[in-house]
């Protein structure tokens, strides 16, 4: 009978034994009856006695250990051992937690730091905890505890280049349920469980990011901002013209005609998808078309009639498969309106250019927006061409995890811009945000993906290697004018996330910057004049 | 009579009570304090050192009339003697 009774104190987890015997010796110590002092005391120094042993036997061994193994591709796995003693702790923790949280018939709402109720800071048996509670449901918290506890250990091994949010615990949760399935869920022995983490990958420079040298093929030049500025100028003043339909006679230059278009490969003869379209648009009268020959084709025709003639796709057609190839055009004239153009005077100026005061004020600020325009469109090229070659110099492996945060992230991009244009409804929007349409957008869009996540690592890697810096002001008004963009779009925002994302594109905007200095950049001629 | 031991107690003043060798149940009203001590030590094989008992306060039913009534034991044993049924 005495072994069963010391038996049954055992199950009382160190902590509270330790705790019961200082209860005792203090409190109730004035309270107890003279015939007890010495059978108390014997029983004091037996918890003392077996706390003491409980603490050497823990100091040993009560490290979490971890063991790292590198798997290549930016993952490394960690096998972390996690002592008894750490269980034990995890189990004490989720003890004293549940009593704080349940109320057990029978006693006290339990509260660690002492509540106004009388022997409120006294736990109730483990046992007690455990059968009120659930065996299962306990286990499963003492597991996630543990994990808690012994988890950030582990990863201080990886802090300096784990990537953030990248672990994943390899061990199914049922095995790590199995350490607490002693009795009262008391741990039965060691853990062993591993967890892959996703570091910061090691780049290899192939060549010297400090010496890059790119060519820039300009958008347009002076010449052909002038010849830009005129057209723009032209539809902007046919635009003000009046409309009158045409039936009487064929088409002729400066007509409006809406057409039925169709294009097969003139060898082939498959259809060119691209190009059909229906109800078609053109201004015969407008300076520039992009199709050479379309015109000419069509010049004549009457309402109703169909033509069929041979056009070679120019040099710089936006799809590049189509380049040169010859196609027949199919062209059914739909509705011919005749075009009366009104004179430029002075009087219609203002509507041609908002605010000019005459013909050739609009012209000018025209011109001068087209400029802009032309500078925006080179700094953007100059900026891509340099990453693009940052990225080509730069051999890294890429974390899948962080393609995949990029691939959403352009993902609710494309969402948000499609929001914002009003294009699609809200319903429309929450379909295309299901789950598997963002991984159909993963899966297919892999490449596009993958080169920017390189770009970024290398702009990032640019950004640590040089020892760029990013004062206070820059920062704060640059998170100033993220804010404000979402309020004026009335979007919902984070704002930790916020601030993560306005350092990024400061980053990225000062690593574009120390590459411009350092790079050397040949601006070429625009494409046509090569 | 193996179960005259109708409930084991566990209340924080019963668990309280157990580190210093003390047992709380309820038994049968009509038991005295010999009774429930020749019990529990034929029974158990234990030496008691004392009974206490105390009879609850009288509870009603839902339906009118009153609970049944039990008596509450709190028994002392021997140092290092102990109950199993506690365990």
């Amino acid at each position: 009978m005495a072994s069963s009774s010391a038996a049954s104190m055992s199950t009382i987890s160190s902590a509270a034994a330790f705790r019961a015997g200082r209860r005792r010796s203090t409190a109730r110590r004035s309270r107890a009856t003279p015939t007890t002092p010495t059978r108390r005391g014997g029983h004091r120094r037996a918890d003392a006695a077996r706390f003491s042993v409980r603490v050497v036997a823990a100091a040993t061994n009560d490290e979490v250990t971890v063991k790292q193994t590198d798997l290549g591709d930016c993952k490394v796995r960690l096998e972390v051992t996690v002592p008894t003693a750490v269980q034990t702790e995890a189990r004490q923790n989720c003890l004293e937690g549940f009593a704080e949280k349940t109320q057990i018939p029978g006693f006290a709402q339990y509260k660690k730091s002492g509540g106004r109720k009388k022997g409120a800071n006294v736990l109730p048996p483990a046992g007690v905890i455990v059968n009120f509670v659930g065996e299962k449901e306990f286990g499963a918290a003492c597991a996630e505890e543990m994990l808690q506890l012994s988890l950030p250990k582990a990863m201080e091994v990886v802090s300096a280049t784990a990537l953030q949010d990248s672990e994943k615990i390899e061990t199914s949760f049922d095995d790590l349920l199995k350490a607490f399935s002693g009795k009262e869920c008391e741990p039965t022995g060691d853990v062993i469980y591993s967890v892959t983490v996703e570091v910061v990958p090691t780049i290899k420079w192939t060549g010297d990011y400090r010496k890059l040298s790119v060519t820039v093929t300009s958008p347009g030049d002076d010449e052909t901002d002038a010849l830009e500025a005129e057209a723009i100028f032209n539809t902007r003043l046919r635009g003000l013209g009046t409309m009158r339909v045409v039936v009487d006679r064929g088409l002729e230059i400066g007509d409006q005609a809406v057409m039925d278009l169709e294009a097969v490969n003139a060898e082939t003869r498959s259809p060119i998808d691209g190009i059909k379209q229906k109800k078609f648009s053109l201004d015969t009268g407008a300076a520039r078309v992009n199709l050479p020959g379309l015109i000419d084709g069509i010049i004549g025709m009457k309402l109703g009639e169909q033509r069929t003639f041979p056009i070679t796709m120019p040099n710089d057609w936006p799809q590049a498969f189509l380049r040169g190839v010859t196609a027949d055009f199919t062209v059914d004239l739909r509705e011919v309106f005749e075009n009366t153009v009104p004179d430029p005077t002075d009087d219609i100026a203002s509507q041609i250019y908002p605010d000019a005061t005459s013909i050739a004020e609009a012209k000018e600020k025209i011109l001068e927006a087209q400029k802009e325009n032309t500078k925006a469109m080179l700094e953007q090229a100059t900026n891509e061409a340099l990453v693009d070659a940052l990225a080509a110099i730069c051999d890294a492996p890429l974390p899948a995890s962080i393609v995949e945060e990029t691939g959403r992230q352009m993902y609710s991009e494309k969402m948000l811009e499609a929001q914002i244009g009003q294009q699609m409804s809200m319903d429309v929007i929450n379909q295309l945000a299901a789950p598997e349409m963002v991984d159909e957008y993963l899966r297919t869009n892999k490449e596009s993906i993958e080169l920017i996540v390189r770009r970024t690592v290398a702009c990032e890697e640019l950004f640590r290697l040089e020892n760029i810096e990013v004062t206070e002001e820059e920062f704060k008004a640059e998170v100033v004018s993220a804010k404000e963009e979402f309020e004026r779009y009335g979007t919902e925002y984070d704002v930790q996330r916020l601030v993560e994302q306005a350092g990024e594109v400061i980053e990225a905007r000062k690593s574009l910057d120390w590459l411009r200095e350092h790079a050397t950049i040949t601006i070429a001629p625009p494409a046509g004049k090569q | 009579m193996i179960d005259f031991i109708k409930r084991v107690i566990v209340t924080q003043k019963s668990t309280t009570l157990l580190e210093s060798e003390r047992y709380t149940f309820d038994v049968d009203v009509h038991l005295k304090k010999t009774d429930i001590k020749t019990l529990v030590e034929d029974l158990y094989g234990v030496q008691v050192i004392s009974v206490n008992t105390h009879r609850l306060p009288r509870k009603k039913s839902a339906f009118g009339g009153v609970r049944p009534r039990t008596k509450r034991a709190i028994i002392r044993l021997k140092s290092g003697d102990s109950l199993p049924i506690f365990d």
